[in-house]
């Protein structure tokens, strides 16, 4: 059966970039909007391998929501990676305390956010 | 150090992050031409993102055609030509990345500015009305088929001086780049 992957980003074309990537590999993509959206998805989903989530987005930051993830002891050990525009070594490590498994700066290259997903996905 | 320099260097890390990141997305863009060149007539979209910081307030806004926008969109989608209204979305997330590649070039000067969601507006011979702000940069780039304009408008309080840090703390992660923790 495809690993689930939810993939939070308010940029339509970024999930499609993602999901183009990732789907070749024979991963399952669920899209949500913002960070709102995204909680409500992952909430649902309760059988996702991996969150790949924007930091900039309305309603809800993506800390904010991968914060909210980790004081949920049913959602504290989904994996989340961060992709994002932000490089800022503050945010990046406010994430790492957070739980966050990794960081990737737009714009990605498809070859290793694959590397990076699989890896993650793993066990 | 003057509001001279300041420009001198908003103008260098602009043009470096606009050429990066366009070329990136596989669009080559020149050296910036002369800022005094005519606002293009065949600007169909407009993308803009706010930023601020302490003693900063402004935002970048981009114009250009939605096709030079349509040939940047990502590779990965490149066997479909994209909608009108995907088109306005990679604007907006082109402005955003663009702000992004600024953002992280203006950490080592002490500035840290944080961000708007991007707002992104169609029409014919779209173009900027004149700024009021005491920062007002315009780079014309020469594409191929057209032309792209990146504005950078924006209040910098007058004490502030740009002076970059050799603090590694301060460096940006890379663009591209992954950190798996």
């Amino acid at each position: 059966m495809s690993k689930k992957i939810i993939v939070i980003d308010d940029s339509q074309t970024i999930r499609e970039q993602v999901g183009a990537a990732l789907r070749l590999a024979g991963f399952e993509i669920i899209e949500a909007v913002d960070g709102v959206d995204g909680a409500e998805v992952i909430e649902r989903t309760r059988d996702a391998a991996l969150v790949i989530c924007d930091v900039n987005m309305p309603n809800r930051s993506g800390l904010e929501l991968l914060e909210g993830l980790r004081r949920d002891d049913k959602l504290k050990g989904l994996p989340v990676l961060m992709l994002t525009t932000e490089g800022q070594p503050q945010l990046i490590e406010r994430a790492r305390k957070s739980g966050a498994k990794g960081w990737l700066v737009k714009p990605f290259r498809a070859d290793l956010l694959l590397a990076a997903v699989k890896k993650l996905t793993a066990s | 150090m003057s509001a001279d320099s300041n420009l001198t260097i908003i103008d260098r890390l602009v043009v470096a992050a606009a050429r990066a990141l366009f070329g990136a997305h596989g669009v080559t863009l020149g050296e910036p031409e002369s800022s005094d060149r005519d606002t293009p007539t065949d600007h169909d979209v407009a993308a803009s993102i706010g930023f601020t910081a302490p003693r900063v307030q402004g935002a970048i806004l981009m114009t250009t055609r939605k096709d030079i926008v349509a040939n940047a969109w990502p590779r990965e989608l490149r066997h479909r030509d994209p909608s009108e209204r995907e088109a306005c979305d990679w604007a907006g997330e082109l402005v955003n990345q663009l702000l992004g590649r600024v953002k992280n070039a203006l950490l080592p000067f002490g500035l840290t500015l944080e961000q708007s969601t991007p707002t992104v507006v169609t029409g014919r011979h779209v173009h900027r009305a004149p700024a009021s702000t005491n920062v007002a940069r315009r780079y014309f780039f020469a594409v191929t088929t057209g032309s792209i304009l990146v504005y950078f408008d924006a209040v910098l309080a007058e004490e502030l001086v740009l002076s970059e840090s050799g603090d590694a703390s301060t460096q940006s992660a890379p663009e591209g780049g992954i950190e798996l923790f």
